[in-house]
């Protein structure tokens, strides 16, 4: 078999070992990190010691920029506020706005937003305050360095 | 003769301080990726590790292709996610929620105008275009099991 051939074979397995895995959990990209990079990680170390015509460093680039480029976008199909609300648009015709904002923030409201966060484990409540975990407080920190950089506050 | 290895971890650097320094300029970004990529890609072939086959060409050009499809995203996520806001929030002690609710409102507010939806007599209706991402929204809901 062709070597190229080998890298992408073990790469869309992975791509479709890790999307059965969160079709099976049932549970958003957040909030199973952890899980997605450790397989990323060892079909990446498998690839690199499976196909030895092809040099390591060719097969790292090509897993990185497939991670980033696949978690941008199935992130962004998870937590899409367009997509959400022309979906919704789409299941009942002649809505009205009112009524579209209630059913949204139903389904990826406020409250639901926070709840996906507290089980990605990126902070855990305080009484009526929130407190970071290390996990949020590193995420946390790479933001507030981005920001200060691209000269982000709060642009909602 | 460069060592393979050294030419693209440099490449790799260079494109994360790129990335981290350019901001929100995508136009300076794509334009030195293209330059830090290609250069790598030329000098790796042309005067890096022998014995390279066709095949490795193909891994770099999707590789780098991908990574950079990938910065772009995660620019995006970085400026815009109102989930990454609201962790922004946390780690300034303040309460998250008004942040996610304003976020929300301003999206719902830009969906409008971007010409996906009709108001008709404050009823909503999608056009063409929007009937089509309606659809294949719904399509990738179901894929990924999302409610």
């Amino acid at each position: 078999m062709s070597p190229l051939l080998a890298v992408l074979i073990v790469l869309s397995g992975t791509f479709l070992a890790i999307e059965i895995i969160l079709f099976l959990l049932g549970s958003k990209l957040q909030t199973r990190l952890n899980i997605i990079f450790l397989f990323f990680i060892l079909s990446l170390i498998l690839a690199c010691l499976l196909i030895r015509e092809i040099h390591p460093v060719y097969v790292i680039l090509l897993w990185g920029g497939f991670f980033l480029a696949w978690f941008g976008v199935r992130s962004h199909i998870e937590s899409s506020i367009l997509l959400r609300i022309l979906h919704m648009i789409h299941k009942n015709p002649g809505i009205s706005p009112k009524e579209l904002i209630r059913d949204y923030e139903e389904i990826q409201g406020t409250s639901e937003r926070l709840a996906e966060l507290e089980r990605g484990g990126f902070f855990e409540p305080d009484g009526s305050s929130f407190t970071l975990t290390s996990k949020g407080r590193y995420v946390a920190r790479i933001l507030h360095a981005f920001h200060k950089r691209w000269g982000i506050h709060r642009d909602n | 003769m460069i060592p393979q290895i050294w030419m693209n971890l440099l490449a790799a650097a260079l494109i994360g301080g790129v990335f981290f320094l350019s901001g929100s300029r995508l136009k300076v970004f794509s334009l030195l990726y293209i330059v830090i990529a290609g250069g790598a890609a030329a000098v790796s072939f042309f005067w890096g590790d022998p014995g390279h086959n066709i095949e490795e060409v193909i891994l770099l050009g999707i590789g780098y292709l991908l990574l950079f499809i990938g910065l772009i995203l995660a620019g995006a996520m970085i400026q815009r996610s109102i989930t990454l806001h609201a962790i922004s929030s946390i780690a300034r002690n303040e309460d998250p929620r008004p942040v996610i609710q304003e976020g929300i409102n301003a999206r719902i507010e830009e969906a409008y105008r971007l010409n996906f939806v009709n108001n008709s007599e404050n009823r909503l209706y999608l056009n063409r275009q929007g009937k089509v991402l309606g659809v294949m929204a719904g399509i990738a809901y179901s894929l990924f099991r999302l409610k």
